[in-house]
């Protein structure tokens, strides 16, 4: 009877929330078509700065094709020339303008039209000082992207990453951190010792990684704006991949006391360090999932090196595994909502890629088709993610974008290592 | 032996039981699927009404027979039900041209949200980029407040697909159409059951 009356009642909530269901089943698989238009009222070098990196900005992401030929010229902002646009087959077409502010500042102004509805959709304006070009350009790219596409973008992101030089008197490492598209690089620390694992906190403003300056491994978070860092750890044994919780409270870390690699939880206020996996197999790598209710970490204790997942909410947190395709799958990021993951896999044909597997399907999905790629990180908007890749004698970077794009960074002087990508900084 | 017939015997009782309960909720379930409306756009449909549907009232006279033993406070929660009994009532008696006149409106009715759900799509997909890396069989499910005018007052995500991305490409959709341009033309009965409030469901 109760069953019946369930039912019953169920029905009726159903019916009372019968609302009209409308089916969306074809979308276009194609990049936004968008014309950028770049007016100034400054020197033109500036202009030509500034049009190049919202361009390149845009087209990193994948997800927007720029149409040259935009212009047809002397356009006047009360009769712009959509029916042209709309035979360019523009989507949105974004007019941007340089000008001086007052004598030290400059103002970036730019606005974005949707070409099938003849109609202004966003006007915004950013500020800045001549040398701070390249921000300002991000910040329009930023801009730009948000209203074509409705995914918050990151050109106004960072990067960290390990670069390791050979010089006369041997190697040095230095750490270095530069803006989303590999530009304005700047170096937070250089040492004649290894420098490895960088990692970002949530509110991108500091850093952790392992250091082996004072020749004993070390952890050190380091404050981006100031400089200031302070050690949080120091071990005989090698300690790696530390990662800060999504509340900033906590570092997991690969530490090797016990003979083996295993995953221990430093909590930053009284450095009190919990052990989290007990296993003679190797376990490291760890990362923290956006709750920060998960760790997603590497272990070999099926043979290989495979991904699992513990539950740290959970009493008995017996890690499970979470790959299950090839060999060899390794270094896990989740995705920022935690629906999947990019980490490196290992083909038949023996060649690391970066690859995706969705939380709900038990197969990959090979993103990169190069022979070495290694340390994939994902930008927070979790749309693009950037890697360490091997070409030749080069090591260096290259990103790509889950909508298609893919793009190399250019070549530093020495080889490039595990990149990070920040959180959003704004 | 006896034991196992006993068993057997409970067995088969046990299943018919469960089989019954499992039917009933079926039946139920399926209910429910036929209550929902779910409008595709058509490839090739015929949009011929079924006869049972219930016509709605024209005559008032027709009301006061049953509701004369209601008191008068519960007449107006009752209206409606009561309204659409007495009607399907006087259609059984009715000549079949009266009944075929009024499935001929509601043949074009039906035609207009028909038209004008397809205008929605029209505009939704026209405006919605799929997201490339997903998983296969996502759906969300977007429910939309549309003022009288056509433009989009609220929208709300419904049922999420679990992925970001593709979550995103519909919201972004939505965003960009903002306002449907042809809600003037609706027939304000069409809009005031239909399209005021609707679910977009993305499910390529």
């Amino acid at each position: 009877m109760r069953l019946l009356s369930s039912l019953f009642i169920l029905l009726i909530a159903n019916v009372l929330h019968a609302q009209l269901t409308i089916e969306i089943t074809q979308g276009s698989d194609n990049p936004f078509n968008l014309g950028i238009i770049s007016q100034s009222s400054i020197e033109s070098d500036s202009t030509n700065i500034v049009a190049s990196i919202i361009a390149n900005d845009l087209l990193r992401t994948g997800d927007i094709t720029i149409i040259s030929e935009a212009d047809p010229g002397n356009i006047s902002e009360e009769d712009l020339p959509f029916t042209f646009w709309k035979l360019m087959k523009l989507d949105f077409i974004a007019i941007t303008n340089l000008q001086r502010d007052s004598d030290i500042t400059l103002k970036l102004d730019y606005k974005i039209y949707d070409v099938s509805k003849a109609k202004l959709v966003r006007e915004s304006t950013v500020f800045g000082v001549p040398n701070q070009l390249r921000q300002l350009s991000h910040y329009a790219a930023d801009g730009i992207y948000e209203t074509v596409t409705g995914i918050k973008g990151i050109a106004t992101t960072k990067l960290i990453y390990v670069v390791e030089q050979n010089s006369f008197q041997g190697k040095n490492y230095k750490l270095m951190l530069a803006d989303a598209d590999g530009a304005n690089e700047q170096m937070l620390l250089k040492s004649d010792q290894p420098i490895i694992s960088p990692a970002w906190s949530r509110d991108s403003k500091e850093v952790a990684y392992v250091s082996f300056e004072t020749g004993v491994a070390a952890v050190y978070i380091q404050d981006i704006a100031s400089g200031q860092r302070e050690r949080v750890l120091e071990k005989e044994s090698q300690i790696s991949s530390p990662a800060f919780s999504p509340d900033g409270k906590y570092l997991s870390l690969t530490l090797y006391q016990d003979g083996n690699a295993e995953i221990y939880i430093l909590r930053l206020k009284d450095k009190a360090l919990t052990r989290v996996t007990n296993h003679f197999a190797i376990d490291t790598e760890a990362t923290w999932s956006s709750k920060g209710d998960k760790l997603l970490f590497t272990s070999s204790r099926s043979g290989g090196p495979q991904l699992y997942e513990v539950n740290l909410r959970k009493l008995n947190n017996a890690p499970e595994r979470v790959t299950f395709e090839g060999s060899y799958n390794a270094k896990g990021a989740y995705l920022p909502k935690d629906e999947g993951f990019v980490f490196v896999h290992r083909n038949e044909r023996g060649q690391f890629q970066i690859a995706l597997q969705y939380q709900n399907e038990r197969f990959v999905r090979p993103l990169t088709n190069a022979k070495l790629d290694e340390s994939p990180s994902v930008a927070p908007n979790g749309n693009m993610v950037v890697y360490a890749i091997t070409d030749g004698a080069d090591s260096l970077l290259a990103g790509f974008s889950l909508s298609g794009a893919k793009f190399r960074y250019p070549i530093k002087n020495g080889k490039v290592r595990e990149p990070a990508w920040s959180y959003f900084t704004r | 032996m006896i034991l196992n017939t006993f068993y057997l015997k409970s067995g088969i009782f046990s299943f018919t039981i469960h089989a019954l309960i499992l039917l009933y909720a079926y039946l139920q379930f399926e209910g429910f699927a036929s209550d929902k409306q779910l409008i595709h756009k058509p490839v090739n449909v015929s949009l011929i009404e079924e006869q049972n549907k219930v016509v709605k009232p024209k005559n008032t006279s027709i009301q006061k027979q049953p509701t004369q033993q209601l008191p008068t406070n519960k007449i107006e929660e009752f209206n409606s039900s009561v309204a659409i009994f007495s009607s399907t009532e006087l259609t059984r008696d009715t000549p079949s041209e009266l009944q075929q006149s009024s499935e001929l409106t509601e043949t074009f009715e039906e035609l207009n949200l028909q038209y004008f759900v397809n205008k929605i799509i029209d505009s939704i997909e026209g405006a919605w980029r799929k997201p490339l890396n997903i998983q296969d069989g996502l759906s969300a499910q977007f429910l939309l407040r549309v003022s009288r005018t056509g433009k989009i007052m609220a929208y709300q995500l419904h049922k999420s697909s679990g992925n970001i991305r593709f979550d995103n490409s519909g919201l972004s959709a939505i965003k960009r159409v903002d306002k449907f341009s042809f809600f003037e033309e609706i027939p304000n009965e069409i809009y005031e059951t239909e399209l005021k409030v609707f679910i977009l469901n993305f499910n390529p």
